[in-house]
């Protein structure tokens, strides 16, 4: 017995070891495939550019095999903020065709659209993202700034060929009629803005992560900063500055570069940083550059890149220049000491009635004023006297209201109350002068149209504008320089536009 | 002999048996009880020369960790001073304060948190006139929500002070108001900024905004200095006596 005992035991044993084991789960290692939801996106491109408030129709083809389409359960999701952070982010919508107005605020980056299908009887999921940049509607147009009480002003804009880029009927090459969106300002905000404006320009900035249209601007007690896409207000007067307290006298503000803007308040120059995709809230205007000195609105500045920006300090008698970038710890440079052709460092006496840049923005152009003599003085950007053209026998010019000076000619144009010229000056020439245009109102402002944001503007530095004021209505004439008259000093009258309606006009600009 | 070989047999078979034909266990979750402990050793806060009827009292706001799991409920935790031994000397007491001194409130560690914060008021005696520091060693409790912790963190010591400290964010304040720290400085700044702390590193406040509130500074000390006559002195630090140069 023994003997049968211990032959078999082993097998016994080995019985007992296999028996005692775990059974293992198979189910880990069927291998059955099971089909897939199909999401055919045939024709539909992954990347996709709307205007607000359009409306966006996606329209996906789902099936599985055996699967009813009844049997689907659908949702899109949309990330709130442009980028693909689908932790924060909303249902739009839960039919299978997606067909919803794009309300979120309009921004150059990609929003995120999640396509999630699920298959109900067996709970598998499937999904495709596309991206889609809501753009925001064309505000782009002239605005004018314009007041009846002389104390506050209102925006109006003008969307027409001359201003807007693309301003045709759809799909053609013809022009769309003049829009006027007028007392913009205070349709929206039921107030007018305090003080008569006398800058404005445009400006694209981030706020609050959004990619956002900007127009800003500024009175002598006042400054604002609005967003064109609604025309609210962001930030007003003292709101703008670090430090609230600051008494505002300010004079001018401007762009130096694109990237920066600069105020001028009571002839000191403080600078504000842009905001970062990251920032939240609005960034402020900072300290003054310090120092003796007294700028003014004649002051040569580039129109996109950091620059030397250059003015006649009338107090100081000499020209004085801010570095490339603006430093709050030293006073700004002087110029050379160099005596020919004129002496930069060493001008007494002259008031300063206009400057910028011109020449292919190489050379900056003051005309100044000393008794009755007036001539344009010109320097290299970083300030080395260039050029001195006496102008004193220019038409009228005792009597010239204000001066234009376009960023690529040879040319400086000026208006009187009643009538627009240009003078030439070419290169090692005498400077020659013509008589454009007879103005039956008076003219209070000569100004020309000139990109200051993001968009393309088609007439940039092709277009004057006489700003005129008969005592009841302000217009603005718009008189467009021909391209075979560049460097020439003309305009072509045949295409002259006049755009009225206003009241008394204190500044105009090309918003976007 | 055959014997012994079907008795080795069978051991053999049986420790094979015995090593095959055991069940596998997962690894077990740690499941002790939650615990929570400071998060650092030592809190000091400055009452920045206030009287006690300027600032009668003050509330340190301390960090404490949870060490175990989230729930989603607040669940609470106290603690309790820790004396000294008797005949410890007066220089290395960790508790000073007298317990009308002071008052412990309690922490709590919020529905699914990791972290909260532990609420200690402090008084401000007329006492503190003359003394240093008042000093405080708490040490948490055993709550129906937690036991405690490891014993090298369930302690802090505490101490205030009319004193007032150089603050953590000089590293900051010195490239915007002054180059060098005196107690004058920083009552200054905090008189121009209503700021205690400069949080410029931290991303808190702008190159911009800093060079306003310099400015602001530089302001104040040329005012005090044309006030009374004479340029504005550093009354301690490194350079103790001489004039306070502001940046802008």
């Amino acid at each position: 017995m023994v003997k049968v005992f211990s032959k078999y035991s082993i097998y016994i044993l080995l019985a007992i070891a296999a028996c005692s084991c775990d059974f293992k789960d198979k189910g880990n290692f069927l291998l059955e495939p099971i089909s897939n939801i199909n999401i055919d996106t045939t024709g539909i491109p992954l990347q996709r550019s709307i205007p607000r408030d359009s409306v966006l129709i996606i329209d996906p083809l789902v099936s599985r095999e055996g699967v009813a389409e009844s049997n689907f359960n659908y949702q899109w999701y949309m990330t709130l903020k442009p980028g693909a952070d689908f932790n924060n982010a909303r249902i739009i919508s839960n039919e299978k065709k997606l067909s919803v107005p794009m309300e979120v605020n309009p921004s150059t980056d990609y929003y995120s659209i999640w396509f999630k299908v699920t298959d109900k009887t067996t709970g598998l999921k499937s999904g495709i993202v596309w991206q889609v940049v809501v753009q925001p509607p064309t505000n782009q147009g002239l605005v004018i700034a314009d007041s009846d009480d002389g104390l506050s002003s209102d925006l109006s804009v003008v969307q027409d060929t001359l201003f807007t880029t693309n301003w045709f009927e759809k799909g053609t090459t013809t022009a769309k009629a003049t829009v006027y969106k007028r007392n913009e300002f205070s349709n929206v905000n039921g107030r007018k803005i305090t003080g008569l404006m006398h800058s404005l320009f445009a400006q694209r900035l981030y706020y609050n992560g959004l990619n956002t249209n900007f127009l800003h601007g500024a009175s002598k007690n006042n400054a604002f900063r609005i967003s064109t896409l609604d025309y609210k207000m962001i930030a007003e007067g003292n709101q703008l500055f670090y430090d609230a307290s600051v008494n505002l006298n300010i004079d001018y503000y401007f762009l130096n570069g694109s990237t920066n803007p600069w105020m001028m308040n009571a002839g000191k120059v403080s600078n504000r940083i842009i905001e970062t995709s990251s920032f939240v809230g609005i960034r402020k205007f900072s300290i003054e550059v310090p120092g003796n000195y007294k700028a003014n609105r004649a002051i040569a500045v580039h129109p996109t890149i950091n620059q030397n920006a250059i003015f006649y300090d009338e107090n100081l008698g000499r020209f004085l220049r801010f570095g490339t970038s603006l430093n709050v710890k030293a006073a700004p440079f002087e110029s050379t000491t160099e005596t020919t052709p004129f002496a930069a460092n060493n001008l007494p006496g002259y008031t300063a009635l206009g400057g910028g840049l011109g020449g292919d923005l190489s050379e900056a152009r003051f005309v100044l004023k000393k008794g009755a003599y007036y001539g344009v003085f010109c320097l290299t950007y970083t300030g080395s006297p260039r050029r001195v053209i006496d102008i004193s026998s220019a038409p009228d010019i005792a009597n010239a209201v204000s001066f234009v000076f376009p960023s690529d000619q040879a040319v400086i144009y000026y208006a009187t109350a009643n009538k627009v010229y240009s003078i030439r000056i070419p290169q090692g020439g005498s400077p020659s002068y013509s008589d454009l245009y007879t103005s039956p109102d008076p003219i209070t402002m000569l100004e020309m149209v000139r990109r200051s944001g993001t968009l393309d503007v088609t007439y940039s530095e092709r277009c004057l504008l006489a700003v005129t004021y008969n005592g009841s209505e302000g217009k603005v004439t718009a008189l467009p320089i021909p391209a075979d008259g560049l460097g020439l000093g003309t305009i072509d009258l045949t295409r002259k536009a006049i755009f009225g309606g206003f009241k008394k006009i204190s500044a105009v600009a090309i918003q976007e | 002999m055959k014997k012994y070989n079907f008795i080795a047999v069978i051991i053999t078979l049986l420790m094979f048996t015995a090593t095959t034909g055991c069940k596998k266990d997962e690894v077990k979750f740690f499941d002790g009880r939650n615990s929570v402990n400071f998060w650092a050793h030592v809190w000091r806060q400055s009452l920045y020369g206030a009287t006690t009827a300027e600032v009668p009292q003050d509330t340190m706001y301390l960090d404490i960790a949870l060490s175990g799991r989230k729930v989603s409920r607040d669940r609470f935790v106290t603690a309790e001073a820790v004396e000294d031994a008797a005949g410890t000397p007066e220089a290395s007491k960790k508790t000073t304060a007298t317990p009308d001194q002071y008052q412990i409130i309690g922490g709590v560690i919020p529905a699914d948190s990791l972290n909260g914060k532990f609420k200690v008021v402090i008084r401000n005696p007329e006492a503190l006139a003359t003394l240093p520091e008042l000093r405080l060693r708490i040490r948490m409790k055993e709550s129906e929500d937690f036991m405690l912790g490891l014993k090298e963190n369930n302690f802090i010591d505490l101490a205030w002070s009319r004193e007032i400290l150089q603050p953590a964010t000089w590293r900051a304040m010195r490239f915007f108001f002054c180059a060098t720290y005196s107690t004058t400085v920083y009552k200054v700044i905090m008189d121009v900024t209503g700021l205690r702390e400069f949080y410029y590193y931290e991303g808190l406040v702008t190159q911009e905004e800093g060079y306003v509130m310099g400015k602001k500074f530089g302001d104040k000390v040329r005012e005090i200095s044309a006030a009374q006559g004479s340029p504005l002195l550093h009354e301690d630090g490194p350079a103790v006596g001489t004039a306070i140069i502001p940046i802008y």
